[in-house]
């Protein structure tokens, strides 16, 4: 029976400018794809212990069984590698145009190694690979790179690139795909250290299905069910579609969790400024999708730069508008617009570079930093955008920022690191642990460092569960990172969930793959790839000490509006992460047992703590 | 009673006010009873948040605590008087 997955992955050597088209293996296939396949070829081929900047490092890029379908919402590719920002297995994802110009080339995905003595291009035509001299695009930024790309082979090809911070293996450099981006654990870096500054993908195959008719019906019924939301005033999906992701800062901001002032606020009385209804209401927007996407959730703006110029912009998104915006009592709708064009310039995640610039900027107040030539400080502009700079072009006090919050803390010293709002020198996502404990369990759990994505954010924000209470929050992040992990073998976009019965998925995977799994097989392959991700940690030297919170979090009470004081309790919290060890098979250090890896099928794989 | 009902985030736009008071007539008002008022009194500005006398898809209706804290309330029929009369009318929200 055909399906949609080709069972074909391109590795491409950087070292010697080879490529290779392979199959992939038969133990690999009931791993469905994207982060199944990705974490498995890394954990596989990759030494836990290397640094991630080495030619050793891998990057594995991936796309699952419903890319480039009509399934809507699957528009995102994967890539997994070891992170030069937390020192942790990392996955990240895009959506876009990118993964289904991947299936479209006839493979499931593509693994770069080793390291170019050169800079490079990579083109990839169908299952073709070639190299291109790199020269004329080093320095330029993403957006500039990716145009010249598409000038010079041709505007058919889907492209990504890496901007200047990349180039200098800044930790947090993203890899940015036309409007979308691989934001988290600096995917960036890790193609700068092997010398490739934009990849090319142009695919002229399609893909086939298992089961078409059976297929077909799937997809409507679940189009339907996704636009009927999308039509609904106060539905959440359909808030992202009219004002994108940005829709919702006002019920944070009324629960008091809106991070602000390097999180030591709940709540920013500049917020509604820079919320998605006011870049709705107040700029002149155009709303774009990714492929076969009926939300078009992502926005591009129009706005004036601080030089009194106009530009177009993506974003901000959600995230973006905390992490420039209210963390760093920036209530500016051009700054931030601003700020977040910067970080797509230098090609920097603008998540933890908000978080870092923060942290710079109360390093600053307690004068334990200074910059030459411009003052540090809270929402002022000039303070904002030149710290973005910095850190992009790793000048100044902007070498030591590109490190990420917690090493920069480490290097700054004074107490420093009681303040850097990170796990794993991953920046904090747009939520306060403080606030909502079962996200901060989540955070500091979370395989890749300060994960929002497999956090209980909705039943926390929404109200459903008490946000500040410790009860049943173990086991409400275990399932969450489970299943997560799970719809991510399908890359399914976060928001697919949101209103798509679970009960698809194992319908889905079976109509296209011919593969039958329920859905508590299903639930259980993400339990098996996060048992997998933390034995990769393991062996790269993470152990409980690292599953936790800087320090504010348990000793500083929130202040303002409705953050009703609060702050974690230490005792209270290591109980709770006890259990969730417990509840996740895994001993009191967090190692997950012998019989847990057996029952999950993976007894092969072992953490010796002697290795 | 006076009860109040205030207006998160996307309803502050909708309705064009951050809250509303209201002097509640009958005895023993519920929380239905006031986001009912409330729709008629801004019938104007098409605030619809009811759907068969039960919340639509995707509004959340809270009540504010002493401590400045928001508890869900769940069943409309919930007395004012038990949550005190500072209600929250806001939108689903989970973020990119």
């Amino acid at each position: 029976m055909a399906g949609s997955m080709h069972h074909r992955v391109i590795r491409i050597d950087c070292g010697s400018g080879s490529s290779r088209v392979l199959p992939v293996a038969e133990d690999l296939k009931p791993w469905i794809g994207g982060m199944g396949y990705g974490t498995r070829y890394l954990v596989d081929e990759v030494d836990p212990g290397i640094d991630a900047l080495a030619p050793e490092n891998k990057i594995i890029l991936t796309v699952g069984p419903l890319t480039g379908t009509t399934a809507p919402m699957h528009a995102q590719s994967c890539i997994v590698t070891k992170s030069p920002l937390s020192g942790t297995i990392l996955n990240s994802y895009a959506g876009g145009f990118l993964g289904a110009e991947i299936k479209y080339c006839g493979i499931d995905g593509v693994i770069i190694e080793g390291r170019s003595d050169s800079w490079k291009l990579i083109l990839i035509d169908n299952d073709r690979v070639s190299f291109e001299d790199a020269e004329p695009v080093m320095g330029l930024g993403t957006e500039e790179t990716e145009k010249w790309v598409k000038n010079r082979f041709g505007s058919d090809y889907r492209t990504m690139s890496i901007g200047r911070a990349g180039e200098k293996k800044v930790r947090m450099a993203a890899l940015f795909s036309e409007t979308r981006t691989f934001g988290r654990g600096g995917i960036g870096a890790v193609l700068g250290s092997k010398r490739i500054k934009a990849i090319a993908i142009r695919g002229t195959g399609g893909t086939d299905l298992a089961d078409p008719e059976e297929f077909r019906r799937l997809a409507a019924e679940n189009m339907k069910i996704i636009t009927e939301s999308c039509n609904e005033e106060f539905n959440l999906v359909g808030m992202f579609s009219r004002f994108g992701t940005g829709a919702g800062m006002g019920l944070i901001q009324a629960r008091g969790s809106l991070a602000t002032r390097n999180s030591r606020f709940g709540s920013f009385d500049e917020a509604e400024g820079i919320s998605g209804q006011t870049y709705d209401k107040d700029f002149y927007s155009r709303s774009i999708s990714c492929h076969g996407c009926p939300v078009h959730c992502g926005r591009i703006h129009k706005f004036q730069t601080v030089d009194g110029g106009e530009t177009w912009a993506r974003g901000p998104e959600y995230e973006t508008m905390y992490s420039l915006g209210s963390q760093l009592s920036n209530g500016n709708p051009h700054v931030l617009a601003e700020a977040n064009r910067l970080t797509e310039v230098y090609g920097i995640d603008s998540l933890t570079a908000g978080v870092t610039v923060a942290f710079a900027l109360e390093c600053a107040e307690k004068g334990l930093i200074r910059e030459e030539g411009y003052r540090l400080e809270f929402g002022n502009p000039e303070s904002i955008l030149g710290l973005l700079r910095a850190i992009g072009e790793r000048r100044g006090v902007g070498d030591i920022l590109a490190e990420g919050p917690e090493r920069a803390a480490k290097l700054i010293g004074g107490g420093a690191e009681a303040f850097a709002m990170q796990v794993k020198n991953s920046g904090f996502a747009a939520w306060m642990p403080r606030r909502m404990v079962g996200t901060g369990l989540a955070f500091a759990t979370s395989n890749r460092g300060a994960c929002h994505k497999r956090a209980p954010i909705g039943a926390e924000i929404t109200g459903q569960v008490d946000m500040t209470g410790y009860g049943n929050k173990a086991a409400m992040v275990k399932s969450g990172q489970d299943m997560v992990n799970a719809i991510f073998t399908l890359i399914s976009c976060r928001f697919h969930e949101f209103v798509t019965p679970a009960d698809f998925y194992p319908d889905y995977i079976r109509a296209a793959t011919g593969i039958s799994i329920s859905l508590d097989e299903f639930r259980r392959l993400g339990e098996r790839i996060w048992n997998l991700e933390k034995l990769f940690n393991l062996a790269a030297g993470f152990e409980r000490k690292h599953d936790t919170l800087p320090a504010r979090c348990f000793k500083e009470e929130v202040k303002g509006g409705n953050s009703e004081s609060s702050v974690l309790d230490f005792a209270r919290w290591q109980e709770m992460l006890t259990e969730y060890y417990t509840l996740r098979g895994w001993d009191d250090e967090g190692v997950p047992t012998d019989d847990t890896l057996e029952a999950l099928g993976i007894g092969s794989y072992r953490y010796d703590s002697n290795s | 009673m006076t009860a109040t009902l205030e207006f998160v985030g996307y309803f502050a736009s909708v309705a064009g006010e951050t809250s509303f008071r209201a002097e509640m007539k009958n005895s023993d008002p519920t929380v239905r009873d006031l986001l009912i008022r409330a729709e008629e009194d801004f019938s104007e500005r098409s605030l619809v948040v009811l759907k068969q006398d039960e919340p639509r898809q995707g509004v959340l209706v809270f009540h504010r605590t002493a401590t400045g804290g928001m508890v869900r309330i769940f069943d409309l029929d919930t007395p004012l008087q038990t949550v005190g009369s500072r209600i929250l009318l806001a939108a689903e929200m989970e973020g990119g």
